[in-house]
């Protein structure tokens, strides 16, 4: 039944392939939305629209993977297809820009729909939607910035600081990534690189504040609203069973370098390292520190662009902040994991191909035993190909294979083929 | 104090052995640095006067090695600059020639042009031209609602006591995308003009009032616009005019150029034009003999080279 299965649907996707192939290859001119001025204020109407065929087989391997991000992690052999969102859910933002006396003040709000039917409110979604399986959406991004010579102030829901190089680096951002259990339904997201890789910045309510740019190198701070454990494995305290108390923030900040040449093939690059800190307090298990710092580059030229990034945190988790992040007994675990990213953009055509493999690895904490299903490593290998269609339309095609490994040395295995096209308005 | 726990409470990194990818990352990691920090030197080389939201002006070399050496380092006044480069026109290639010509700049442009393009001249050798390249919105038609983004970029110098400027793109196109919640350029590669002849992408400068496009054996080239004498001598008194106007202008200047004082004028080195402020009715005059003389150089009925003294005469006379 299986092998039937992966061969529907692997003529699905050739299908799929075939009629993206028969598409036009040249580029042709796309019309972005323009601004519009309304009293003193320029209002723009931006975001992305996404969709994707994928293929995903999950092999489950001997038994699970507890907290493993490879589909058949949960160790369920099966075969997904999904019409779906990709990475980057769709998304629809509301700016607007007022600049009087040299002082600017900005607002953004941004929602994000899926296209597959899933939890209301939620990232995944349900492999098989019954009716009135309405889509997923949510709200992102919400924030107020204003500002000056001395830099600008953000008060809302914004991206992370920690980690968020990582991710705008990643080119499967564009595309869809490793899909795991969680996502495999389909709804708001797939996963990218995050936890395969490097920790998703995720929206965080923050108040942060911008230096300027002074000749390319910059620093953020925030202030963040603290988060609670989550216990994704099943072998973790969460924030109720730690007993955790609300009464910290978090604290993140980056500091960057970054140039360009007025040319795009000239050498352009960017140097960053980022931190994020947040006390863990128990009324049970005392305190615990979650710390975290990464580095990364990314060097570009004549079409060619590297990416190199490497991530250490002790108390973070893995995937996202504080996922799985203290053992039962409220130890916290360390782990650390990064990647690496090679593009080439074609001349002409514009196409981009790019290769990348990372990994992000969790450590045992003092009361994990040595033969727990913990997931000790999720790593991947992603082979993509971007072609723009037109300026603001690509064509996207997408190989990744993830694995999980247990420390009891249980594995898990995802291919997936993911093929579709994202807009940018 | 932990209920439980097999030892010193520490996360066991057993399992963390160092694998290739790391070492991979590590070096990819130092390399990049090793290359930005030499990019980053010949950046700074490049000596930028001011930056903004994906845009500059800087100083850099000439574009054609054999170029005649600039006049510079050069005074003009800000104002005199934002005089010259508000009055510039353009249109499209495919208009015809009855359609008025728009505006190249806006007024934000105009004065951050102004106050950076004087500095740069102050500034540059006579092997250096300064590269511009700003953005702005522009309605897309005479008082309509909606604006867009366009992106404008050339060079200019000094010479023979004119100011040149030479157009790569005028209002090309130009947006940011949204990508994750954050806008950021799409980027186009800037096109900072040439001293050779190019073809010119869909934009013509239109000559005004003090200035003329400039005429070369092969034609008369539509990106590059020279600014008579006249306005620059008549900004290059030493002494930074203390008008209200002025005062009022300065306080609207975006953050980048905000307090910047035009550079005084150079007791040596510096090529400083007298003030000689042409009298009234002076300037009209002087505009017919240019024009005859253009006609004169159209019809071929005169040389490039007695065009040009024909002209310098002429401009003597401001």
């Amino acid at each position: 039944m299986k092998n039937q299965a992966v061969e529907r649907n692997f003529t699905t996707t050739l299908l799929a392939v075939a009629t993206l192939s028969i598409l036009p290859i040249l580029p042709v001119d796309g019309h972005a939305f323009e601004s519009m001025q309304m009293g003193d204020w320029e209002v723009q109407f931006t975001g992305n629209i996404d969709g994707f065929l994928t293929n995903t087989e999950c092999d489950a391997g001997a038994g699970p993977v507890a907290g493993g991000l490879a589909c058949g992690s949960n160790g369920v052999d099966r075969d997904v297809g999904n019409i779906r969102t990709g990475l980057l859910p769709s998304w629809f933002s509301f700016n607007a820009k007022q600049e009087t006396d040299n002082f600017s003040t900005e607002i953004m709000i941004g929602f994000q729909p899926g296209i597959d039917g899933g939890n209301q409110g939620g990232i995944t979604g349900s492999p098989l939607d019954g009716g009135l399986g309405l889509n997923s959406e949510n709200l992102r991004q919400v924030f107020v910035q204003f500002g000056s010579d001395w830099g600008k102030i953000k008060i809302g829901r914004d991206l992370g600081l920690f980690g968020s190089d990582a991710i705008l680096s990643d080119m499967t951002l564009l595309g869809v990534g490793t899909v795991s259990d969680l996502t495999a339904g389909g709804g708001n997201t797939s996963l990218g690189r995050i936890g395969v890789g490097y920790m998703y910045a995720d929206w965080k309510g923050q108040i942060q504040y911008s230096s300027p740019n002074w000749n390319g190198f910059s620093f953020n701070l925030a202030l963040v609203d603290p988060w609670g454990l989550v216990n994704l494995s099943g072998l973790s305290l969460d924030a109720g069973t730690f007993a955790q108390q609300g009464d910290t923030y978090g604290i993140e900040g980056k500091v960057g370098y970054e140039f360009k040449g007025p040319e795009a093939e000239d050498l352009s690059g960017k140097i960053w390292a980022s931190f994020i800190n947040q006390s863990l307090d128990s009324a049970t298990f005392g305190s615990e520190d979650a710390t975290g710092f990464d580095i990364g580059a990314k060097v570009g030229i004549a079409g060619f662009e590297v990416v190199a990034y490497y991530y250490d945190g002790e108390g973070i988790g893995t995937a996202d902040f504080l996922f799985d992040a203290v053992d039962l007994a409220g130890n916290a675990r360390d782990s650390d994991g990064g990647y690496i990213q090679a593009t080439y953009a074609i001349p002409g055509p514009g196409t981009k191909v790019g290769v990348s493999f990372g990994e992000s690895n969790l450590d045992l904490g003092p009361a994990d035993l040595a033969s727990s299903a913990l997931v000790k490593t999720n790593e991947s290998i992603v082979f993509g190909v971007y072609h723009p269609l037109t300026e603001s339309l690509n064509l996207v095609f997408e190989y990744t294979n993830t694995e999980s490994t247990a420390h009891n040395g249980n594995q898990a295995e995802e291919s997936s083929i993911a093929i579709g096209a994202i807009i940018f308005y | 104090m932990k209920p439980y726990g097999n030892h010193n409470g520490e996360s066991e990194r057993d399992g963390r052995t160092p694998s290739w990818w790391r070492a991979v990352v590590v070096s990819s990691l130092l390399v990049a640095t090793a290359v930005l920090y030499s990019g980053a030197v010949d950046a700074r080389s490049k000596d930028t006067i001011w930056e903004g939201d994906d845009q500059s002006v800087a100083l850099a070399p000439q574009d054609e090695p054999d170029a005649p050496p600039n006049e510079h380092p050069v005074t003009l006044q800000p104002q005199e600059i934002e005089s010259m480069l508000s009055g510039l026109r353009f249109r499209h290639a495919d208009q015809e020639e009855d359609t008025p010509p728009v505006a190249v700049f806006n007024k934000e442009q105009v004065k951050v042009l102004g106050d950076a393009l004087a500095k740069g001249l102050s500034r540059a050798t006579p092997s250096q031209d300064v590269t511009f390249s700003v953005v702005g919105a522009h309605r897309l038609a005479p008082g309509a609602f909606a604006l867009r983004n366009r992106l404008t970029a050339g060079r200019a110098f000094f010479r023979d006591g004119q100011l040149n400027v030479i157009f790569g793109d005028i209002q090309s196109p130009y947006r940011k995308k949204n990508i994750y919640g954050r806008l950021e350029e799409d980027f186009y590669p800037r096109n900072y003009g040439s001293r050779a002849p190019s073809e010119t992408e869909g934009s013509l400068l239109v000559a005004s009032t003090g200035a003329s496009l400039r005429d070369e054996p092969g034609g008369r080239r539509e990106d590059w616009i020279v600014f008579a004498a006249s306005g620059a001598s008549e900004a290059a008194t030493s002494a930074p005019r203390e008008t209200e106007p002025v005062k009022s202008e300065q306080r609207h200047m975006p953050a980048t150029t905000a307090g910047f004082e035009p550079a005084p004028a150079p007791r040596d080195s510096a090529k400083t034009h007298p003030a000689a402020a042409p009298g009234a009715g002076a300037l009209p005059d002087i505009e017919q003999r240019l024009e005859t003389l253009k006609r004169l150089r159209e019809k071929d009925l005169i040389s490039e080279q007695v065009y040009r003294e024909k002209v310098d005469e002429v401009l003597k006379d401001l």
